[in-house]
């Protein structure tokens, strides 16, 4: 739709490329968050706030691509920053139980979704839950999100060499996990 | 993967973690499936906008809608011509039936009178043919006048999808007809919707679709007791306009006719005339600003899924609140943006979550812009299992 301006004061074009940037992203950030952080309702709300930033930065992006990349910086830190605060996740926990909605549902609890599983995937879920954090965010950018290299140096704010280092690393050592379990 | 081996450190021995690499991605790949993140686009937006964007100079201060300033952009908006080019209910979130302008056959519309002459009050399902017919159940669009929830009270347009059994060859005008008969019926939902019940007392004749026209015969011109102001005659009228043009696809003028001769319905409105649905952007004058066409009246939910509630609003500033009641409990509130604001209508859309068992009620309501009270409210009962 056509950009208007009414005064400043409605921004169509910034709702359009959000709605748009929503459509292709919303879901596999979300996902992406949750990997990190193991909390349903902390990953929405990380990235939420990841969409509303680059909403009102619409005018500095102003470009798909790097909205994506941003979204993707935002969802790290975000994410990051949630699991530094683990305070987070007991305030969660208590307005699940304050609240009757099942507006707050903390995945971690859920026996079922754990059955359903096979053991291959919870053990290496367990083994890559165990990794240092950047190892980890690499390889769940890398084989979750099928990003670059560059895009997840890009997104981690560490260099390219860096990434490959801790790719490596980390790669090595749930190998060592998986032959040692078999 | 193209840039795989860039991303491996570059002293891997090749092929050293294709194992574990699969492993991983199936891994990740199967471990998200139980996340089903819910629907917050409108609560980004509405966000984003309460915020504000953030500057060059780095001021991000709060905007405040200023009343003639909404007003002007309201004007803006009707300038801003229209908005989807479906018709109707082409932005219609149920989408059981496609009221798409201008993909419908031929302008040779079937000539086909349905059922009966015109005087006996059949209350007619449609061709009476001989041998067996199969039917199948269609969801048909059928529109009612009903209460739009402020404390006049005022009355507008709802639209409700009813299922109805239906010859599986049925022609669009057999389903125009099938339509109307359940239009001119309000009674099921009175109780739970307040909806009137203008046509008391008639039976629909044939329709027939020829040059262009629709033509809808009345057995009867409609009794004004059952109708008492002249608004609520209008709507009643206007409640056949819509039904049968959505029931045709095509917005085509609709003339109507009793026994056969012109008079006057209701005693007021004269049948020398044609009618038709207003335009995208004077909707208003005949559509209640709040409908909720998802989840419909007294759905069951199952409780795994997340609830998404969605609905065409006609709203000022595009802002509709919701309440969620469990029993007479409220249990969360809320507000939420239509794709666009009045006078246009707009898309909304409001995710609830998951809910555990039980039965609901969301109401979804217009605010003054004057002092915040109700001007609009519509709620739908649903139960979660």
């Amino acid at each position: 739709m056509a950009e208007r301006d009414r005064g400043g004061e409605v921004r169509p074009a910034a709702d359009d490329a959000i709605a748009d940037l929503y459509a292709a992203h919303w879901t596999g950030l979300v996902r992406l968050a949750w990997l990190l952080l193991r909390d349903d309702l902390a990953a929405e709300e990380v990235v939420q706030d990841a969409f509303i930033a680059v909403h009102r930065r619409w005018d500095t992006i102003r470009n798909h691509q790097a909205a994506a990349a941003y979204l993707r910086r935002a969802v790290v830190n975000g994410a990051r920053s949630g699991l530094r605060h683990r305070g987070v996740e007991e305030r969660y926990v208590a307005r699940e139980q304050g609240e009757p909605t099942a507006y707050t549902r903390h995945t971690e609890a859920s026996a079922e979704d754990r059955a359903l599983q096979s053991e291959t995937t919870s053990s290496m879920i367990g083994a890559l839950g165990r990794l240092p954090q950047r190892q980890r965010e690499v390889l769940t950018m890398r084989y979750y999100l099928d990003l670059s290299e560059a895009e997840i140096a890009d997104a981690l704010g560490i260099s390219a060499g860096s990434v490959k280092a801790h790719a490596h690393r980390g790669l090595a050592t749930l190998r060592d996990r998986m032959e040692a379990a078999s | 993967m193209s840039d795989r081996t860039d991303f491996l450190h570059p002293d891997y021995e090749p092929g050293e973690f294709d194992q574990v690499e699969r492993h991983l991605r199936q891994a990740l790949a199967r471990d998200v499936q139980q996340v089903h993140p819910s629907h917050r686009l409108d609560t980004i937006l509405h966000e984003a906008h309460e915020a504000g964007p953030v500057t060059a100079t780095g001021g991000s201060g709060p905007r405040r809608w200023v009343m003639p300033l909404a007003a002007a952009a309201a004007v803006a908006a009707i300038i801003g011509g229209v908005w989807w080019s479906g018709q109707d209910d082409g932005g219609g979130v149920t989408p059981p039936v496609h009221t798409g302008p201008s993909v419908v056959p031929s302008e040779t519309a079937p000539d086909l009178p349905t059922t009966a002459p015109t005087s006996p009050p059949s209350t007619a399902t449609s061709s009476a043919t001989g041998g067996p017919v199969t039917t199948q159940p269609v969801s048909l669009p059928v529109y009612f006048v009903g209460p739009i929830g402020d404390d006049k009270p005022t009355y507008k347009l709802f639209r409700d999808f009813i299922r109805d059994d239906l010859p599986s060859d049925a022609s669009p005008v057999e389903k125009a007809k099938a339509a109307l008969v359940l239009a001119i019926n309000a009674q099921p939902y009175s109780n739970t919707d307040g909806y009137l019940q203008p046509w008391s007392g008639q039976t629909i004749g044939s329709v027939t679709v020829t040059d262009g026209l629709i033509t809808i015969d009345l057995a009867n011109s409609g009794n004004p007791d059952a109708a008492v102001t002249p608004e609520i005659q209008r709507l009643a009228v206007q409640e056949l306009v819509w039904t049968a043009q959505a029931a045709i696809q095509q917005t085509l003028p609709v003339r109507f006719e009793v026994a056969g001769a012109s008079t006057k319905l209701f005693g007021s409105i004269s049948t020398d005339q044609t009618f038709t649905r207003p335009g995208k952007d004077e909707l208003w004058k005949d559509v209640a600003p709040v409908w909720i066409t998802s989840p419909a009246r007294d759905q069951v939910v199952p409780a795994a899924k997340p609830v998404v509630v969605q609905g065409l609003a006609i709203v000022f500033e595009a802002t509709i609140n919701w309440e969620l009641k469990r029993g007479s409990t409220q249990v969360a509130t809320g507000h939420a943006m239509a794709s666009i604001g009045a006078p246009m209508q707009g898309q909304y859309s409001i995710g609830l979550g998951k809910l555990s068992a039980g039965s609901y009620t969301v109401s979804v309501r217009e605010l003054s812009p004057k002092d915040g009270s109700v001007s609009a409210e519509k709620s739908v009962s649903f139960a979660v299992k």
